[in-house]
């Protein structure tokens, strides 16, 4: 049986005029369901890329991406709208919610597109936000913008969540409570939780680690016994 | 450091090029198309001004109604401020277009003044060509005929000097620069097209215009000409007064002269007819008297002819009557018989008698004469006695005494016997009578036997004869014998009476003809009678139509172009001040660092103001040059669809240019200013820092739960989105509101425009006809020219009507006064919106809105009114009526006849055609009743003036379109922006998985939202707009009722929300390019 999502010998080419970039060079790994995958490497290694094509946000040049025994890389850009759409959640470093709407909003904002999304209500009791629902994101401190990220990332009911350095605009602390709360929605809801990081102390929460160098697998490693993120310091 | 700036700046153009041009093209757009509009009227008026130079365009044209002659011409020449002068010769006639007729006016070909202008074919060599009109002919009529309709009347025919007139060129004529052609008195009124013949095509024996060249400086229309023209009004005038009655006295002379020529004339004619006419009289009774007889005498002899017939054939009959005929014929032998025997009886008696007497007076008879012969003898021997002693003497004078003595005693003895013989022959002669007389009935007797007898005879003679003939069978001879006499005397009879009746008729025609010329002398006694001293007029340019209706139609553009662009540079502001605020926004960092590295707030802003200066500075070089070409162009477009003079000369007023330049470049270099100012206040630290996003907010809709509730997710995102930008909305609703305002305002000046006519022909002014007539209409007269009418005219109404001058408040203006008896209920309607304004009363005036309008006049005012002839009403204003062509001032004729202590002559008329009835034909048999001088007909100036505003079509397509093209770049530039600033909000969206559409849903919903709000904010700005704009546009014959129709407001929203689409599809490409991973990686 295929692994859950499986990276098959895959290329990517920017082309700036002249000059063509290999962001990705012959990229392979897998990634099985329920898991923690951790994705660690320094700033243009190529990581990115990766979380990019995996979400559907862009396309490669070569090599094929498979989730759910589905093939991505084949999709039109309707396809893979359909597929961020249904299949995809995602948290980015700066939140990226919509300013002109309360917490609960943006949750329903993401919930309203599904066909079977979480309670918008109950998925930010979840994150741990019943009392902020009705304010407004610059009401709300980064930690708990990125819940309401998180939470309309979870909410759409994704068979994939892909994080992309969720902890890189918080502090120590307050970052720390937004990977447990991934930790949490992996363990407790089988969710896949894809996290883009260049923190290395990360690499211990997760069941599986791939490091990345200059757009190559420089390592796979299982870890038998991921650590609660409240135990890692970094 | 300044170029670094400088550098920077071509540089930040270059980068954001879009923005760039943005505020470039509203600049131009908007200097452009106030310039363009500016100087349209002026490039017009230009343009015509050398198009009346180039073809001598009269100054004065003098017309008197009794025509002017080569010495007229001469003195007038002679006057020392006039340039030239030329007689020309018009006159109007009809020609045949299949049932109609058509009216066409023909003029002298001028040399100097009014010179034409050949555009096809050659100039007319014989006296019987033409040159016509180009908008009745085309080149392919040259060679045609123009022929005069059989239908025209004998002056018309009497004008001219051919009956047809070959086309040998077609001809513009700086006289007729626009469609209209006048009127004529002929037909139906209306001329449709003009010729020019050479004088000699003529038959006229005077002129009936003189144009004047002058030397006037000005353009036309302007304050200078018309200043300079009037001074030479008064001089004209009273030379025209001058000539004009050394006119009327030649005229009056010869026609005089030449009637009393025909009179006699009329009257020896008079004297041949009247003998002959007696003549004629007695033959006739003659004749008459003849035929009588003859014919009682064939009656006599028919009526016996048929009395043979009846017995011919009838043998006992005839036997019969033979037995009566000698039966008779015994008798009358017996009588005859007897007679005989009476008259020797008589004849015995009478000799017996009769003897004696006779003896003795023969006796005494012969006796007398002896005796009377001895007397006379004896006498002359006396005398010659006397005569004797007269020269005797002596002895033989005794002997000669005593002889004479003797010979009396003779004569005295004779004398005696003489009385004796003579008594005693009286005696007997008396006896003799008596025996005589004793005789005389026997005689008597005797003779009337004798005639009786001898009828007796004659008639059994004429029986026995007409007996005879039926016995011998002859009866039909005579039968044949008496037709043939008959005939015979018919015949004789039938030739008299045809040269009788020959005769007759003769006399009958002279008689006719001798009427004729009496009726007509006597109806030219009368025409000298009532020949009023001749009417002169000196009329200037204004006069002539196309100069009229030029100076009219080019004002509309003129107050369009004052209003119009005034929206521009303020939709021009306001693009620039979202532009540059979001540039700034957008540079906040730029600018901290700039700071930050110690350039001061000087050189910064520097750079934005040469940003925004420069877009200004070029739109308006650009906009200025082409739109001061492109504009005028367009409207001219327009306006050659009526005004056949081409050839549009372009100006361009400096000033004017340097003016929009320096207003437009001080609105956006203020706005730029202010825009920078409050950025740059900030401290460097703080400016490279993002600022922060605007914060989220709950709406007011979200208070009124009930609406919100119903809102869909997506609605409810929409809405507070709507409504978090608030400087996005009010730009917005100015800037869509701007554009749908325009094109409201555009298409409300066209339904205004257009309303006019509808207003006033279906509202205001509801007759078909306005009459000038002859003579003042008593009652009797109206009875008469009503019965001619007939049912050609529905009602009539007879009234006062004259031009006038109303003054007020120290403004004059120039109306037409009507007064009528008892009101003008059905041919006016004299209404104030939907209030009815009763008939002024005594003292009392009713004026038109635009009238009080334009003279400041409110109910209760007094007005003081001039009349042409100089007299005087002082009035109080009763009411004030809706009407929208011309200025009218209604009373009654009881105010005349108080004030002026008589009424005025009613002289015009207004005049309902029937229900159904074709208004041209009906209109031509009303003008032809005895009377009426000139009609015009109310359908005609409806065309008119429909006509004249169907230029405006250009003018409002160029308004709309710039109004698209200024709601085209305000979108743009918004929606670009609005975009932009949201870039972060589109990736996230579509990376949470919205579709293209979706997300493209996402944001335009919100600008059509944000479209659908300025077009309604619009149509309340429009309405507004609209009405200033009509305001604005004053002109003193003519008010614009602001008035929109409900299709103008759903366009003006169909429109400006096209416009919008077009802008969403344009930017459609620019959120699907929205590059989510990029966006999304960092913030700025």
């Amino acid at each position: 049986m295929p692994s859950y999502v499986e990276f098959k010998n895959v290329k990517k080419v920017y082309k700036m005029g002249e000059v063509s970039i290999e962001a990705l060079r012959d990229v392979s790994f897998e990634i099985e369901k329920g898991e923690i995958c951790v994705i660690v490497g320094a700033s243009g290694a190529g990581k990115t890329t990766l979380l990019n094509i995996l979400g559907g946000m862009d396309t490669l040049t070569s090599g094929s991406v498979t989730l759910d025994g589905k093939d991505i890389s084949a999709y039109s850009q309707r396809e893979l709208t359909s597929y961020r759409r249904y299949d995809v959640g995602f948290v980015f470093q700066f939140y990226n919610l919509v300013q002109n709407l309360t917490a609960l909003e943006n949750v329903e904002l993401a919930a309203q597109l599904c066909k079977d999304p979480m309670e918008p209500d109950k998925v930010l009791d979840m994150v741990g936000l019943s009392d902020r629902k009705a304010n407004f994101p610059a009401q709300l401190s980064g930690g708990e913008q990125q819940r309401v990220a998180i939470a309309r990332a979870l909410a759409k009911n994704p068979k994939l969540m892909l994080c992309d350095e969720p902890t890189g605009a918080l502090d120590y602390n307050t970052g720390k409570s937004v990977l447990k709360l991934l930790q949490d929605c992996s363990r407790i809801n089988g969710m896949t939780v894809v996290i883009i990081t260049h923190n290395q102390a990360l690499t211990a929460m997760a069941d599986r680690v791939i490091s990345v160098k200059s757009g190559m697998i420089t390592n796979v490693t299982l870890n038998e016994h991921p650590i609660p993120i409240e135990e890692i310091e970094w | 450091m300044k170029s670094q700036v400088f550098k920077l700046c071509i540089r930040e153009i270059k980068a954001s090029f879009g923005r760039y041009m943005a505020i470039f093209a509203i600049i131009a757009l908007g200097a452009g198309f106030f310039m363009g509009l500016r100087m349209s009227r002026p490039d017009f008026i230009e343009t015509y001004d050398r198009y009346t130079q180039r073809f001598d365009f009269f100054n004065y044209r003098l017309v008197s109604t009794l025509g002017l002659t080569d010495d007229d011409l001469d003195l007038v020449r002679d006057m020392d401020f006039v340039t030239d002068a030329e007689g020309a010769k018009s006159a109007d006639f009809m020609v045949r277009d299949g049932d109609d007729n058509l009216i066409i006016i023909a003029h002298s070909i001028p040399k100097r003044i009014n010179k034409i202008d050949l555009i096809a074919g050659r100039m007319p060599e014989k006296p019987n060509e033409c040159l016509a009109d180009p908008e009745m002919y085309t080149e392919g009529d040259i060679g045609k005929t123009i022929k005069l309709s059989p239908d025209n009347g004998s002056a018309t025919f009497d004008s001219f000097a051919y009956d047809s007139y070959t086309i040998t060129g077609i001809t513009e004529s700086v006289s007729y620069i626009n469609l209209e052609r006048g009127s004529s008195t002929l037909g139906n009124g209306s001329v449709a097209g003009y010729i020019y013949i050479p004088e000699d095509g003529f038959a006229l024996d005077c002129y009936t215009d003189i144009y004047l060249t002058l030397d006037i400086s000005g353009y036309v229309y302007s304050d200078e000409y018309e200043e300079n023209a009037e001074k030479y009004r008064e001089p004209l005038e009273s030379f025209m007064e001058e000539r004009a009655k050394v006119r009327y006295d030649s005229i009056i002379d010869s026609a005089t002269e030449a009637l009393s020529e025909a009179r006699a004339e009329y009257e020896k004619g008079l004297a041949q007819y009247e003998p002959s006419k007696a003549k004629y009289d007695a033959a006739r009774s003659e004749f008459d008297e003849g035929k009588a007889a003859a014919m009682a005498e064939l009656n006599k002899a028919e009526a016996e002819l048929k009395q043979a017939e009846a017995i011919a054939g009838d043998k006992t009959a005839i036997q019969q009557k033979q037995d009566e005929i000698d039966k008779a014929r015994a008798e009358l032998d017996a009588g005859y018989i007897e007679y005989e025997r009476g008259l020797n009886a008589y004849n015995l008696r009478y000799e017996a008698e009769l003897r004696t007497v006779n003896a003795q007076v023969d006796y005494y008879t012969a006796k007398v004469a002896e005796k009377q012969q001895e007397i006379a003898d004896a006498e002359a021997e006396l005398s010659s006695l006397n005569a004797q002693l007269a020269d005797a003497s002596g002895p033989e004078a005794v002997r000669l005494r005593s002889e004479i003595r003797r010979t009396e005693l003779r004569i005295n003895t004779s004398t005696t016997e003489l009385q004796i013989a003579q008594s005693r022959l009286d005696e007997h002669l008396s006896r003799k009578a008596e025996k005589e007389a004793e005789l005389a009935p026997l005689k008597q007797q005797l003779d009337d036997a004798k005639a009786q007898l001898d009828a007796g005879y004659a008639q059994l003679n004429e029986a026995q004869a007409a007996l005879d003939q039926v016995k011998n069978g002859s009866v039909a001879d005579a039968r044949a014998e008496f037709d043939r006499k008959k005939s015979e005397v018919l015949a004789r009879f039938d030739g008299a009476e045809a040269e009788l009746n020959a005769a007759k008729a003769q006399l009958d025609d002279a008689k006719a003809q001798l009427d004729d010329a009496k009726a007509q002398l006597d109806d030219a006694e009368k025409q000298i009678k009532n020949m009023n001293n001749a009417d002169t007029y000196v009329l200037g340019r204004d006069t002539n139509i196309g100069y009229a209706c030029f100076e009219t139609d080019t004002r509309i553009v003129d107050s369009v172009a004052n209003v119009f662009p005034l929206f521009f540079v303020l939709v021009a502001a306001l693009v620039c001040l979202t532009t540059m605020t979001r540039m700034i926004n957008d540079q906040r960092t730029q600018v901290g660092v700039l700071k930050a590295l110690g350039y001061g707030s000087g050189a910064i802003m520097a750079k934005y103001l040469i940003y925004s200066g420069s877009a200004t500075l070029f739109g308006c070089v650009f906009g200025i040059g082409i739109g001061v070409y492109v504009f005028p162009f367009i409207v001219w477009v327009g306006y050659g669809i009526i005004y056949n003079f081409s050839g549009l000369v372009f100006n361009v007023n400096w000033l004017l240019a340097a003016e929009i330049t320096a207003a437009n470049l001080a609105a956006m270099l203020l706005v730029t200013w202010l825009c920078c100012r409050s950025e740059l206040k900030e401290v460097p630290a703080e400016l490279i820092r993002p600022k922060a996003p605007e914060a989220g907010k709950r709406t007011l809709l979200e208070r009124i739960t009930f609406i919100w509730k119903r809102f869909s997710f997506m609605q409810k995102v929409s809405a507070r989105n709507i409504l978090r930008y608030k400087k996005r909305i009010y730009m917005m609703l100015l800037g869509i509101g701007g554009c749908t305002a325009l094109i409201l305002t555009a298409f409300g000046l066209n339904d205004t425009v257009k309303s006019v006519v509808d207003q006033q022909y279906g509202k205001v002014s509801l007759y078909d006809y306005e009459l000038s007539l002859a003579y003042d209409m008593t009652d009797d007269e109206q009875a008469l020219i009503l019965d001619a009418w007939g049912d050609d005219a529905e009602k009539a109404l007879f009234l006062y009507r004259g031009s006038a001058d109303v003054s007020a408040n120290g403004i004059i203006k120039t109306v037409t006064l009507s007064a009528a008896q008892d009101g003008v209920d059905g041919f006016v309607d004299l209404h104030d919106g939907d209030e009815k304004i009763p008939y002024p009363g005594k003292n009392e005036a009713v004026i038109n809105y635009n009238l009080a309008r334009t003279m400041e006049l409110e109910v209760g005012d007094s007005i003081t009114v001039t009349t042409a002839d100089m007299r005087k009403l002082k009035l109080t204003v009763s009411g004030i009526f809706d009407n929208y062509i011309s200025n009218h001032v209604f009373i009654g004729l009881d105010t005349c006849a108080e004030q002026w202590g008589e009424t005025p002559e009613i002289k015009s008329a207004l005049v309902c055609a029937p229900e159904g009835a074709d208004i041209y034909s009906t209109a031509e048999r009303i003008a032809d009743a005895d009377g009426v001088r000139s009609i015009s007909i109310s359908e005609d100036s409806r065309a008119r003036i429909d006509n004249m505003m169907s230029s405006l079509k250009y003018v409002i397509g160029l308004i709309v379109l710039c109004a698209g093209l200024l709601a085209f770049i305000v979108l743009y530039n918004l929606t670009n922006i609005n975009i932009s600033e949201r870039i972060r909000e589109i990736a996230t969206i579509k990376v949470l998985g919205f579709y293209r559409r979706e997300t493209e849903q996402y944001v335009f919903r919100e600008n059509l939202v944000l479209t659908g709000m300025g077009a309604l904010f619009g149509l309340i700005l429009g309405v507004a707009l609209h009405a200033f704009v009509m305001d604005s546009i004053v002109f003193d014959m003519m008010y614009f009722a602001p008035r929109i129709k409900p299709l103008s407001y759903v366009i003006s929203v169909v429109l400006t929300f096209v416009f919008a689409l077009i802008v969403n599809l344009m930017l459609r490409r620019k959120i699907d390019n929205v590059d989510m991973a990029g966006a999304l990686k960092s913030i700025e």
